[in-house]
């Protein structure tokens, strides 16, 4: 049996109370510190991060349009292993009017970051049956620039889908079409940290333009569909016929439980007139 | 506070300032970790497919 120490009293049950009212207190009290620090965290730390990183991709994505060798080969439909687009994709979305898609391309190849370098590529077309081919891009480097202006989206794109890929920035899904060529070129990125890039993809809707700025130019692709899919629904990156973008993101925001996956067909660019929607 | 904990550590005052400096600096960082974890399991995975 313990007893009790020589001199001291033994608590009065208020006492006893207000010691235990006080600790659990100081526990919430640290609790919340944590939670209000996850907070901080997720939202502003890794945000900082994403931006830092994002201005060197920058710079480097400038570097590698200026050094990049862009080549013209022949492309002939069905001479690659794609297979046929989803039943019921884009069939109800007109196509967009050569002016928005004009727009679109002079918007774009209008910005100072990329003009010097894309606007050759982007404007000169290939002869039909022929395509510009992207150079490969090793993993972790920049490959292009994501805009879709109706939601105010700007990102430089990375190449690779790892975590340490997307914490700077969208990234490109390796194993699927370059953007602007043959297939379907998959972009995921975030939505709720590492600031963001996919954070109002929920707000586009079917027809808004989307740019893609490489090496070869710019690509302006037409959004067609939105979906919420599980995140084992792979057929969203298959390799369709003709050429597409998806972009992925978790959803709803603050979850990773599904995916919002937004697709979109080209329509514009060098090699528009040999893959897109009227070819 | 400080005074207090960085007294009641072995050592000078000036070895029991460096260990509590440490201290806050391993949990800085096993607390990042944490959240790290925390946040690309169940808040954002980046949008992967698959």
């Amino acid at each position: 049996m313990r007893t009790m120490p020589a001199g001291r009293r033994p608590l009065t049950p208020s006492a006893r109370l207000g010691t235990l009212l006080r600790r659990t207190g100081w526990t919430l009290l640290g609790i919340g510190v944590l939670l209000a620090g996850f907070v901080v965290y997720e939202l502003f730390v890794t945000s900082f991060f994403a931006g830092r990183a994002q201005a060197g991709l920058t710079e480097d994505l400038n570097a590698r349009i200026a050094a990049a060798e862009v080549q013209t080969v022949a492309y002939e439909a069905g001479s690659l292993d794609l297979i046929a687009v989803p039943v019921g994709m884009a069939d109800d979305v007109p196509a967009p009017a050569d002016e928005e898609v004009a727009a679109a391309l002079e918007s774009s190849l209008g910005r100072a970051a990329v003009q010097a370098v894309a606007a050759p590529a982007g404007t000169a077309e290939p002869p039909e049956g022929s395509i510009v081919e992207e150079p490969a891009v090793p993993e972790g480097d920049a490959l292009g620039r994501i805009e879709i202006p109706s939601i105010g989206l700007d990102w430089t794109v990375v190449e690779g889908v790892e975590t340490a890929d997307l914490r700077r920035g969208a990234g490109h899904m390796p194993d699927t079409a370059m953007p602007g060529q043959p297939g379907n070129a998959v972009i995921s990125g975030h939505r709720t940290t590492y600031g963001a890039p996919f954070h109002d993809l929920g707000d586009t809707g079917e027809g808004d333009l989307i740019t893609v700025t490489t090496a070869t130019g710019s690509h302006v692709y037409q959004i067609v569909e939105r979906r919420v899919v599980a995140p084992t629904e792979t057929w969203v990156t298959g390799q369709w016929e003709g050429s597409w973008l998806t972009l992925t993101t978790c959803h709803p925001k603050y979850s990773a439980r599904q995916r919002l996956v937004v697709v979109a067909r080209l329509v514009g660019g060098p090699n528009a007139v040999t893959l897109g929607a009227g070819a | 506070m400080i005074a207090r904990l960085a007294a009641r550590l072995p050592g000078p005052p000036a070895v029991g300032y460096a260990l509590l400096a440490l201290a806050v600096l391993v949990t800085l960082a096993l607390l990042g970790l944490l959240y790290e974890w925390v946040g690309s399991t169940f808040l954002d995975t980046g949008g992967r497919i698959g």
